[in-house]
């Protein structure tokens, strides 16, 4: 039987998971939990086979970071990240702090059960890619690593200046790819472009947590 | 020879002088042009002299001088000489007319004044008024209804201490009127230096296009201005969108359960539908209820008192001293630090007790927290706990000290200003 950990700040959402792991043939729930920081001390004091960790918890704790620590101490625990999200950097920070498998609450496949019993096999599931999201005229799979860095800094408000310092760019790089993404989007403005893909959520601002970007 | 008529002596010596007088003034006419500043009077002088050699030119005709003087020139050879000399100043006046449009001389220095688009006015160190052009006089006419003699008569309506007489202010801190052509135009003050004498130079310099672009991008800022809000908002608020949008989604999906389980009850108490049994639906309703039923439960997230009993369960008592703060903000960051700091207690430590001391200053609160356990070898490397506990105390101006000898501690000052 693996024991799970539910990681989730919304009551409704959490109740809903503990309710689904429950009815799961070979899992139950060993406790859930609204803060991400405190998983540990929970795996600490209590049996943990699997945890659930979505991203965004309760006193903006993040789950990604949070995982980072957890199969730091407890590499045992397999951890699966749940987000409904579509926030791009999120498959590679769950990666780069070893999460054993991801999941995207709002797409079809694959199904939750199907995840957790895949990763309590051993096998490391993640999506392909992040969800297809539509940013004006422009699909989000247009857009390319460098244009998806400088975008988020355009959605964190920064300047040319300081975005070119932050990424060791020049300016003239810099609004060379924001040129090239407001030609995708058809956007006139890259105050519009940061507009769209926050509501979106392909870009969540300042959601780079420690395990890195 | 004898149809021609021979004046007396004198008047041929007369004529002679006249006419070497009338020679020497010409040439020098000629030269002078070419250097003469008041050009048109030398002009004038020249006209004199044509007008003079043309009189002379036809008494010689009448009394054959030329030939009576110069009786080894022949006649036509004077004759042609004088019309040469007449005519040199028709050529000079010709020449000067088309050098002037050349050479800039002081009427084109005003004429040029005059076809500026902007207005010019200089005022001399005594404040008299002492060159303007065209466009000027009319805006004048517009600011003080009248001729401008002074500079403070221009300057009282410039600086707003005098209202303009028809023109319109557009802005009480600039020198920008609008006129009645419905031209913007802005007036500027300098003080220039010419042949060591101080003018003061009034321009006025239309800025209806540039006044209107600079309209226009400051309702394009404020739209920008508007966004940027915006973006900070929805930044901060996406994360609780995208909460609310799951909740929203559970509750459809558990309205959907209920509804599917309402009707497949019905139909089988209605319609003795067998192709389920009882059984099946109970454990239906049983799923829908418990979750509305968990929903209705009241769940308090008491973080410190799972902190105290997780705690109790790695063989680790907390002990707290002083009060806990009461803004939300506060109270968390001092929960983040026991939770770090339990942990690093008991995998480093060995610790059986951790002590937390809360003090209450004036501006600030300090929360210092050691334990009986073991101490570090060597200074401390902040890990990803304390590294992001530092993040946390220091996102609110507050500090943090992380002491490693004699004992390990960890000492974080926030502000109080966060208290609710």
């Amino acid at each position: 039987m693996n024991r799970v950990l539910i990681v989730e700040d919304q009551k409704l959402t959490r109740e809903y998971l503990e309710n689904y792991v429950d009815k799961l043939d070979g899992f139950c729930v060993c406790g859930s939990i609204v803060n991400a920081s405190m998983a540990e001390i929970f795996c600490e004091t209590n049996d943990v086979d699997m945890v659930l960790m979505d991203v965004c918890t309760q006193h903006d704790e993040d789950g990604i970071d949070a995982c980072a620590g957890l199969k730091k101490n407890f590499p045992s625990v397999n951890v699966i990240i749940i987000t409904s999200m579509v926030e791009c950097g999120f498959i590679k920070r769950a990666k780069t702090a070893h999460a054993d498998s991801f999941w995207y609450k709002d797409e079809d496949t694959p199904e939750l059960d199907e995840v957790m019993k895949r990763t309590a096999a051993g096998e490391s599931v993640y999506p392909d890619s992040t969800p297809t999201v539509k940013i004006g005229l422009a699909d989000s799979s247009e857009f390319t690593n460098s244009e998806l860095k400088v975008l988020r800094l355009v959605a964190e408000g920064m300047s040319y200046d300081e975005m070119a310092q932050r990424l060791s760019i020049s300016v003239g790089t810099v609004k060379y790819h924001i040129t090239n993404m407001l030609q995708k989007t058809g956007f006139t403005n890259k105050t519009r472009l940061a507009i769209a893909v926050t509501n979106k959520k392909l870009i969540i601002p300042r959601s780079g947590g420690t395990s890195g970007l | 020879m004898n149809d021609y008529v021979i004046p007396s002596l004198g008047v041929r010596t007369v004529f002679c002088a006249v006419m070497l007088i009338i020679c020497i003034i010409e040439t020098f006419a000629l030269i002078s042009i070419r250097t003469a500043k008041r050009r048109k009077a030398y002009v004038f002088i020249n006209a004199l002299l044509l007008t003079a050699d043309i009189m002379f030119f036809s008494l010689m005709s009448v009394y054959q001088i030329g030939y009576i003087l110069t009786k080894k020139l022949t006649l036509p050879i004077v004759i042609i000489a004088e019309i040469i000399l007449a005519f040199v100043p028709i050529f000079e006046i010709i020449f000067n007319t088309t050098r002037s449009r050349r050479v800039i001389t002081e009427k084109s220095v005003k004429n040029a004044l005059d076809n500026l688009p902007a207005g010019i006015l200089f005022f001399d160190s005594d404040s008299f008024a002492v060159l303007t052009n065209h466009t000027m006089l009319t805006l004048l006419n517009e600011l003080t209804d009248g001729d401008v003699r002074m500079m403070k008569q221009l300057d009282d309506v410039l600086n707003g201490k005098s209202p303009p007489a028809s023109a319109r202010r557009i802005d009480a801190d600039d020198r920008t009127f609008i006129f009645s052509d419905g031209r913007i135009r802005t007036f500027e003050k300098s003080v220039i230096v010419c042949s060591g004498k101080k003018y003061s130079q009034f321009t006025a310099n239309d800025v209806t296009d540039i006044y209107k672009i600079k309209q226009e991008l400051e309702y394009d800022n404020e739209l920008l201005r508007k966004a940027s809000d915006n973006l900070r908002m929805l930044s901060q608020n996406v994360v609780t969108a995208t909460r609310e949008e799951e909740i929203l989604n559970f509750k459809m999906q558990i309205h959907d359960d209920l509804g599917r389980s309402i009707t497949a009850v019905r139909r089988y108490l209605t319609q003795n539908d067998s192709s389920q049994n009882a059984d099946e639906l109970i454990d239906m309703w049983r799923e829908s209820v418990t979750l509305m039923k968990k929903d209705n439960e009241t769940q308090t997230d008491d973080e410190l008192g799972f902190l105290i009993s997780s705690a109790e369960k790695m063989g680790l008592e907390i002990i707290i001293r002083g009060e806990m703060p009461s803004g939300s903000e506060n109270a968390y960051t001092v929960i983040s630090a026991v939770r770090t700091c339990l942990i690093n207690a008991v995998r480093h430590a060995d610790a059986s007790k951790m002590y937390v001391d809360i003090k209450r200053g004036s501006d600030d609160i300090e929360i210092k927290i050691t334990n009986n356990g073991i101490p570090p070898d060597g200074e401390i490397t902040e890990g990803g706990g304390l590294s992001a506990l530092r993040r946390r105390a220091e996102k609110n101006a507050g500090t943090m000290t992380v002491i490693s000898r004699p004992e390990f501690a960890v000492i974080i000052k926030i502000s109080a200003a966060q208290e609710d």
